[in-house]
């Protein structure tokens, strides 16, 4: 049997970092409009 | 609930469910990465390779589901002029894209070395291909719209035309020649996978929704949220006869 272990290497590589990248670009976008939120909210109140 | 009379409350449930569903996300990660990388076993004939399996098929099932919920979505916001279906169906876009990018990545990578080939245009990747590139398109068309609401409508449009591909994706192995096997879970005659792998795979399945879920709900509360700070801003911004314009678009 050859060792296939590169792919299975690459493919859950691959998989990972796809939803390691978007976890991290939605995260990023959720946290910046939390911030413009509450300075609205903020300014708002003042 | 009706969550487009209140979208206040629904954020609520969001915020709520948010942190219990990334926990149920990495829980299920790592019970379905052990299943699949150590306690399952290797093909008679694949070796090692199986393994590829587990990130591969279920991406493709959940890029694919995805995009029949959004068209669902985005066919009911259309009718009922419900905005917050159409925000939800726009909230899975991204989502659906990486895991069809996860399928293609992957899919290929698998076939290397069991085909001999990274890609071949057969039916079955060729119709994920349009499906990729059907995300992209929804995507493209929402994001060159100035008015939001007017762009998620015309994407609307696209996601239910775009569904047509749904059938010839889960068809595409059984009307053609192709070189992508058949459907080994999803068949009239019931699984052919032995429960040793068929364990894994569902585990892995179920990670991939909560990771889906997990993300949806992120999305949804920045679209909701950059939402309410654009009105606002606009509000601002403009002259007194803008005001009720803008605040009936909102």
């Amino acid at each position: 049997m050859k060792d296939y272990g590169v792919f299975v290497t690459a493919a859950y590589g691959a998989a990972a970092m796809i939803w390691l990248g978007m976890a991290g670009v939605v995260y990023a976008q959720l946290r910046r409009v939390r911030r413009q939120w509450q300075k609205l909210e903020a300014a708002e109140s003042q | 609930m009706d969550f487009n009379a209140q979208p206040k409350r629904f954020l609520g449930h969001l915020r709520k469910l948010l942190p219990m569903m990334v926990i149920l996300w990495c829980l299920l990660s790592l019970a379905g990465g052990w299943q699949a990388l150590i306690a399952s076993p290797s093909d008679y004939q694949q070796g090692e390779a199986v393994r590829i399996m587990y990130v591969h098929v279920p991406a493709s099932w959940l890029g694919v589901a995805l995009y029949g919920v959004m068209a669902i979505l985005g066919g009911l916001g259309y009718v009922l002029r419900r905005p917050l279906l159409d925000f939800s169906a726009y909230a899975l876009a991204p989502i659906g894209l990486g895991l069809t990018l996860i399928s293609l990545v992957t899919g290929s990578i698998w076939g290397k070395p069991i085909w001999g080939t990274w890609w071949v245009w057969d039916a079955r990747l060729t119709s994920m291909f349009i499906q990729a590139l059907l995300y992209l398109g929804y995507i493209a068309l929402v994001r060159a719209h100035e008015d939001q609401l007017q762009g998620l409508r015309m994407g609307a449009l696209l996601l239910v035309i775009g569904a047509v591909n749904l059938p010839i994706i889960k068809g595409s192995v059984e009307w053609w020649a192709t070189l992508h096997q058949p459907a080994s879970l999803l068949r009239s005659k019931g699984p052919s996978l032995h429960s040793s792998m068929l364990t894994p795979l569902l585990f892995m399945t179920a990670a991939y929704g909560a990771g889906v879920l997990s993300l949806w709900m992120m999305r949804m509360e920045y679209l909701i949220l950059r939402r309410r700070v654009l009105v606002q801003q606009q509000l601002r911004e403009a002259p007194p006869a803008r005001v009720r314009f803008v605040e009936r678009a909102a």
